[in-house]
């Protein structure tokens, strides 16, 4: 991995966090008309598996996209806004955070449905194929989603038909608050691969070099009409499943502090800086560079208008 | 920089909630995440966790007080060493509500 790279998934990381806790603050204050899912402690599987695609691959994501469109480029103030209704949001603030699209970037998608990403994303890539163009879809779903029977229907037909698509399950042990070993059949998801005869992976999701290197590969497979990949990352979802959601009734403190030293920033920083890419003043800096950027973005959605009535059954907005 | 600690919308039903008990008292450092206090919303007893790290410069509200509006302020946070006006921060607050 080049310098450049490893300096990327370092930012594209510390923007998801930043950006996650200040909707965290602004959910609180009640500048977010719905419920709000966030991404804290698994942003090195966005960060590590954008990062291998081009703006014109897609991604369709989950109830928990925030992290996925910004690693797939979306602009934060064009997120913020969505999050908190606004006009100036990805979908004129009509979809929020269970519907931000944004097609010019390839995000098709943050899906409310559980498991409601991964056909839309085998049709995406079966429309890639009969077109005869090397565009390549990544569908992120929870490990929830991977015992419902659209897991199953969709990772079947993409490995019949050969499709490009990498279904990446972000494993983060909890589905609301079911715990994996409480739901799933297997003690590893990326196991599930074999019965549909497609590569099937299990990795450690919260070292980014890890996921990078992983989709790197299933990419580059996908792209060269070599079929799909189900690559399952584990991590831990640090907060509640919703902001509000009192999760000590399921969980222990101890649990969450414990996932806590396997933070997916922490370690990458470490890396960088043993590496001799970054040292704590260039830290600090991109640190205070996002800060701001963050700061903007918040500023930018809590400034802009809602949409207009008179606009609610107008498309012109959606789509760009 | 102060950071004003606000009864939380946990829900889109919620309208006020009241105060269970303080876990933090007045000067205590306080980190990111750690809890502050305890809400009793209308389904649900909830710990609210800071957003901050800082000190817990001045509480507001408390058990006493009942319900509590959304959005209303219950406590001040400041970095340590901080002098905080307090009417001019929730002043700023209100203004931009």
């Amino acid at each position: 991995m080049d310098r450049e790279t490893k300096i990327s998934l370092m930012r594209t990381m510390l923007r998801i966090r930043k950006a996650e806790l200040q909707l965290a603050v602004m959910f609180k204050n009640g500048k977010i008309p719905s419920g709000a899912h966030l991404y804290e402690g698994e942003e090195a599987i966005a960060a590590g598996v954008c990062a291998n695609l081009r703006v014109d691959d897609y991604i369709t994501s989950s109830h928990r996209g925030h992290g996925h469109c910004i690693a797939k480029g979306m602009d934060l103030k064009s997120m913020m806004s969505e999050v908190c209704g606004k006009a100036t949001g990805c979908c004129g603030g009509k979809g929020g955070t269970m519907h931000m699209f944004s097609p010019g970037i390839g995000v098709m998608g943050t899906i409310g449905i559980v498991g409601g990403g991964m056909p839309i994303a085998t049709g995406l890539a079966l429309a890639a194929k009969l077109k005869g163009i090397d565009q390549v879809t990544v569908s992120f779903f929870g490990d929830g989603a991977s015992n419902n029977g659209s897991f199953h229907e969709s990772l079947n037909m993409a490995s019949l038909w050969k499709l490009p698509v990498l279904f990446i399950c972000e494993n983060n042990q909890y589905a609301t608050s079911v715990n994996v070993r409480r739901s799933t059949s297997v003690k590893d998801i990326g196991v599930r691969g074999i019965s549909y005869n497609m590569p099937g992976l299990t990795i450690d999701g919260n070292r980014v070099e890890d996921v990078y290197a992983a989709a790197s590969e299933a990419v580059d497979r996908a792209r060269s009409g070599e079929g799909p990949t189900l690559i399952e990352c584990k991590t831990y979802r640090i907060r509640g499943h919703f902001e509000g959601d009192p999760s000590w009734n399921y969980r222990t403190r101890e649990e969450v502090a414990e996932a806590r030293l396997r933070d997916p920033i922490e370690h990458w920083k470490q890396v960088l800086i043993s590496d001799g890419v970054l040292d704590e003043a260039g830290f600090e800096v991109m640190n205070a560079e996002i800060d701001n950027e963050v700061a903007e973005a918040a500023d930018f959605a809590d400034n802009s208008p809602s949409p207009k009535p008179e606009d609610a059954l107008v498309l012109g907005a959606l789509h760009t | 920089m102060a950071y004003v600690v606000v009864m939380p919308r946990s829900g889109q039903t919620m309208e006020e909630g009241i105060i269970v008990e303080w876990m933090k008292k007045e000067g205590d450092q306080v980190l990111q995440g750690e809890p502050l206090l305890t809400i009793m919303t209308d389904k649900v007893n909830l710990e609210v966790e800071s957003d901050y790290s800082g000190i817990l410069y001045k509480i507001l509200l408390g058990p006493d007080d009942g319900d509590i509006a959304c959005l209303t302020p219950m406590a001040i946070i400041s970095q340590p060493g901080e002098v905080v006006d307090v009417e001019n921060v929730l002043a700023n607050y209100e203004a931009g509500r």
